[in-house]
């Protein structure tokens, strides 16, 4: 776990957050407001890298189903070609225009596989490859998904601190406040 | 207010705060899928009824970005697989989404029963 935790760190980029255990003790000889501020300043660092990894999310959601969609034709196509029979479909030419199309023995398909490049591959292979995208995509959102974890218990952490530290300092300026008042 | 302040808060506690905000959180996931899922599964009772009612013995069905020419029961079986396996992935986020429940009313009697009003745990997203 630990392990896990320091990978995670490191890679985002943002320092663990520090529980502070003894609130009186920590503020020692410290003024509330340099240190509301590094802890502000901290807050802002973990709320950028929680967006950054929501994005990934995001876009890790999208790929899912869509690596899910090119799998499914891919396996029909399979089960024609093995079947020895032709499939037909209507495919989109644009948004809203279709046009038939009669698949006849199939052997090979081409993958769309990002930065402009498309390339040929058999039947089997295209379902190998798909099958392989479709696992690392699930384990990247995995992969994510622990992160978030992790980055929102430094978030949650920080909050408790922040609103420790006001409170203490609060409670010091009232005491101090009585303080003077009885002595007059 | 004033009470607050005096609050000791150790280490278990605040891991007890982050794990329930965790908590909540995948909770809010797991029931925008579980939502998404359900409009799907009535997607496909409507499909499946259609197929059950309709003459043609071909029918088109979406696969990937384009509509496959299959025969009805070829369509219908599919259309049997794809319920099958929804309603699975469904029970598993159900079953987590009750143990998670049970989780987080734990957590909310140990955090209420120390923190009392100077904790706030309701949920301001939830109507």
């Amino acid at each position: 776990m630990a392990e896990v935790e320091r990978r995670t760190a490191e890679e985002l980029g943002v320092p663990p957050a520090e529980f502070i255990e003894d609130v009186e003790l920590y503020m020692k000889g410290k003024e509330a407001e340099p240190v509301l501020k590094e802890l502000q300043d901290r807050y802002q660092q973990y709320k950028l890298a929680e967006s950054r990894l929501q994005q990934m999310t995001l876009r890790l959601n999208n790929k899912v189903p869509d690596l899910k969609k090119g799998l499914e034709m891919v396996k029909l196509l399979i089960e024609r070609a093995e079947a020895e029979e032709d499939t037909l479909v209507d495919y989109q030419l644009s948004d809203n225009v279709y046009a038939k199309a009669k698949i006849v023995k199939p052997k090979t398909v081409n993958l769309w596989l990002g930065a402009n490049v498309m390339l040929e591959y058999t039947l089997e292979e295209a379902k190998e490859l798909l099958t392989k995208n479709l696992a690392n995509a699930q384990e990247n959102l995995d992969n994510t998904r622990r992160d978030s974890v992790y980055l929102r218990d430094q978030v949650t952490v920080t909050e408790v601190s922040m609103a420790r530290v006001y409170n203490y300092d609060v409670k010091r300026r009232r005491e101090a406040a009585t303080e003077e008042t009885e002595e007059k | 207010m004033a009470q607050g302040s005096d609050m000791e808060v150790t280490w278990e506690d605040q891991q007890n705060i982050c794990s329930f905000g965790n908590l909540n959180n995948r909770l809010h996931e797991i029931a925008a899928k579980i939502n998404a899922n359900k409009k799907l599964a009535e997607d496909f009772e409507e499909a499946g009824n259609e197929l059950m009612i309709t003459d043609e013995e071909e029918v088109k069905y979406v696969l990937g970005e384009c509509f496959a020419y299959l025969p009805n029961d070829t369509a219908e079986s599919r259309l049997e697989r794809a319920t099958e396996e929804l309603e699975a992935e469904t029970s598993v986020l159900e079953e987590e989404q009750a143990d998670i429940k049970k989780k987080m009313a734990v957590l909310k009697q140990v955090l209420y029963g120390k923190f009392g009003n100077s904790i706030n745990l309701e949920d301001e997203t939830q109507s």
